[in-house]
């Protein structure tokens, strides 16, 4: 997973309310909010981005230990793609 | 469209049907009654016929955008093609029965398009203007919607809303619950409260996002693709941030000392 370059699934509808994301799945009629710090991961994975990418973001973004941002970022994409919210970026 | 069609008015969404079974045209005159209106220009005529093999599996319908502005709207009861630019198109159907689910898909396809929702909510029009309660089934909307005798109530189970020069109106729709009701004409929106089961009366403001969150449960869809979200959203974002939304916690008697309309005026 470490090197692949991931984006947001072609098929989602988006937008911003007021400042908050509401993203649409269509497929399963689903409604996701990514919250806090994933707002932001999502933001920066809308152009494509690999988890090492995302790291490095982070890191420069927040003022958090490393070890912790990867984890969080690993867990953040890891969630995405079982929801299948993301795919390879081409 | 001759003397064969039937014409319904829903909202600002006008179409003739076109049926050459009488009692097609018999039941439609018999459900949609209030709703009845004189087929002109500008509604969309759309042709009854048999239903041949069913196109799909699920009794939800489902609504797919096809190239040229077209889309089909497909159930195990009924299919339906039709075309945004030219207004018309055909349902395949075994009974009128159904009808009233492939409205709801139809309406909740095209009004997007036109900054409309159709929404899962209860309604009432007092003083001219609209009072709606969206929430999903179990809610409290029929409730809500017997509690203010001198009210009009739009509905108790789907409500209809535009936005139009001056702001978003309401409409009742031939859509209902437990009530048999339905009002036609339109009245400028007063706000949505979203109904909270409670002990005690409680009438709370919520934020664009949450009033946002809370609409966008509540919006009737069955459409199955990006460009069509893209306009509900768009929509329902419109509406969030121009109507005042509430949480009303409500109990099951009347506000003590005073009316429920006193309490959200």
């Amino acid at each position: 997973m470490s090197e692949t370059r991931y984006r947001h699934a072609r098929r989602l509808a988006q937008r911003r309310i007021a400042g908050e994301l509401f993203v649409v799945d269509p497929a399963h009629r689903c409604l996701h909010q990514p919250q806090g710090a994933g707002d932001t991961f999502w933001d920066w994975l809308g152009d494509g981005a690999s988890v090492p990418e995302l790291v490095e973001r982070a890191a420069e973004e927040f003022d958090a230990p490393r070890a912790q941002l990867e984890k969080d970022v690993r867990k953040f994409v890891r969630e995405l793609l079982r929801k299948k919210l993301l795919e390879a970026a081409s | 469209v001759g003397q064969r069609a039937v014409g319904l008015r829903i909202g600002p969404v006008g179409v003739a049907f076109s049926a050459t079974r009488a009692r097609d045209r018999r039941w439609i005159r018999a459900f949609f009654r209030p709703f009845l209106a004189r087929p002109a220009a500008g509604f969309w005529t759309i042709a009854l016929a048999p239903a041949g093999a069913p196109a799909a599996k699920a009794v939800r319908p489902r609504v797919e955008t096809l190239p040229g502005g077209r889309f089909r709207v497909v159930s195990r009861r009924f299919e339906a093609e039709l075309s945004t630019q030219a207004r018309s198109g055909i349902v395949r159907l075994a009974t009128p029965a159904v009808l009233g689910t492939f409205l709801r898909a139809f309406l909740g396809h095209v009004l997007p398009q036109n900054n409309g929702l159709l929404l899962h909510s209860a309604g009432w029009s007092r003083r001219g203007r609209a009072f709606l309660f969206p929430g999903r089934s179990g809610a409290g909307k029929s409730t809500l919607a017997r509690m203010c005798p001198r009210a009009e109530v739009l509905s108790d189970e789907i409500v209809l809303v535009q936005r139009r020069r001056g702001g978003w109106r309401a409409w009742g729709t031939p859509f209902h619950g437990d009530l048999a009701c339905g009002r036609p004409r339109p009245a400028p929106l007063k706000g949505l409260f979203f109904p909270a089961k409670s002990r005690t009366w409680r009438l709370s403001r919520l934020t664009a996002p949450e009033g946002a969150r809370r609409l966008l449960r509540c919006v009737l869809s069955f459409d199955s693709d990006r460009p069509s979200y893209d306009a509900l959203l768009g929509a329902a974002s419109d509406l969030a941030r121009s109507a005042r939304s509430y949480e009303l916690s409500f109990a099951r008697a009347l506000p003590p000392g005073r009316g429920l309309a006193a309490l959200l005026n």
